[in-house]
């Protein structure tokens, strides 16, 4: 029985591989909400509701919340985002149009919740164009809050969550960042 | 989606929005929450489209979740109205909204029927598959009531035979009609 629960808010615009992300890292069975994509966005299905899944480290359980992309679903990010411990924003790094969604994304949010957040750059196998660093400065965070991930490798998965934890929470302004693992 | 779908669709919306008279408003949408077309819902259409696309996505997985088996419809109730959602295969959503003291059983039964007419229109073939699998349902229903009717058939006529002691049931019967009479002497 785990101790601790840390809520992770996994946020981006369309086909950015949040529920990918999810569903790679999840130890129990994964719960989407995907359907029919009605636009072309470069993929057959597009989630609608929320993706979750669990996954256990140490002592601590980790909720993965992953939230659908478009903006006409804001509701749900606001719905969702209530009660995070953390924030992951992908972004799909060969989608630059993408980049402004992504600002957006992160400036809603930021409204609602103040915590450590990681910028994960996803489908950086298809465009290197945009280093991390400049999609930092960019999306106005820490360019050393930005990394590289591949969301279907559990391994590159992984080393986001240890970024975020090891590396960016503990310097984040936030105090929930302190508290945050001792509540529930 | 073109412009000649488009027409064709307006009609079941159409009839569905003067079908009832609980139904306020009522709107299509894609599976993914972009709104289609909808009658007196003005402002709140785009938002309704959105919320009823992600209602639908999560009572889906609650139901399946649950052990409910495949989600059949959403319905919200409000102080003041409902609102109702059924899935339009996989390819739409079709919400209805409706007022406080109106029929729900009505507006649910109205919007299943016209969700089923839209689907023939949107996608002719999936629209063929699902009734195929509603009729093979039905005829499992069917099956079973009649497997029903045949044993209540039987019992009664074991009731009318002449009493036969190497008979079970008749003896159980027996037995349990003369229980009651103890119980009702005291």
């Amino acid at each position: 029985m785990q101790e601790y629960v840390a809520k992770i808010l996994v946020a981006g615009p369309v086909g950015s591989g949040k529920s990918t992300f999810v569903r790679t890292l999840s130890d129990t069975p994964f719960v989407d909400t995907d359907v029919l994509a009605s636009e072309d966005i470069g993929k057959v299905g597009t989630t609608v509701g929320i993706d979750f899944g669990t996954m256990d480290v140490d002592d601590v359980r980790i909720l993965l919340f992953g939230v659908p992309g478009q903006e006409r679903f804001d509701f749900l990010w606001e719905v969702t985002c209530n009660g995070a411990h953390a924030l992951v924003l992908l972004v799909a790094a060969d989608r630059p149009a993408c980049f402004v969604e992504a600002k957006k994304t992160l400036k809603f949010l930021q409204k609602f919740i103040d915590v450590p957040t990681v910028i994960g750059l996803t489908r950086t196998d298809l465009s290197e164009e945009w280093p991390p660093e400049e999609v930092g400065i960019y999306l106005g965070v820490p360019p050393d809050c930005v990394v590289n991930v591949d969301a279907r490798s559990r391994e590159s998965a992984l080393e986001t969550l240890r970024i975020l934890f090891e590396y960016v929470a503990p310097k984040s302004n936030s105090l929930r960042s302190e508290g945050s693992f001792s509540l529930v | 989606m073109d412009q000649q779908t488009l027409r064709q669709i307006e009609i079941p919306l159409e009839e569905l929005a003067s079908s009832t008279r609980g139904i306020r408003g009522c709107l299509l949408a894609t599976a993914d929450g972009v709104a289609v077309t909808h009658r007196n819902l003005n402002d709140q259409a785009e938002a309704l489209a959105a919320l009823s696309a992600s209602s639908l996505g999560i009572g889906r997985r609650v139901a399946e979740v649950g052990g409910c088996g495949a989600l059949q419809e959403v319905c919200f109730k409000g102080f003041e109205g409902w609102v109702s959602v059924v899935a339009v295969g996989n390819r739409a959503v079709l919400a209805a909204v409706a007022y406080e003291g109106c029929s729900i059983g009505m507006v649910m039964y109205y919007s299943r029927k016209y969700a089923d007419e839209i689907l023939g229109i949107l996608d002719p073939e999936q629209a063929r598959a699902l009734e195929e699998r509603e009729d093979t349902r039905d005829e499992e229903d069917q099956g079973s009531m009649r497997r029903t009717l045949q044993a209540l058939a039987s019992l009664e006529s074991y009731s009318t035979s002449p009493a036969d002691d190497d008979d079970p049931l008749y003896r159980d019967a027996e037995k349990h009609s003369s229980v009651q009479e103890f119980a009702r002497e005291g």
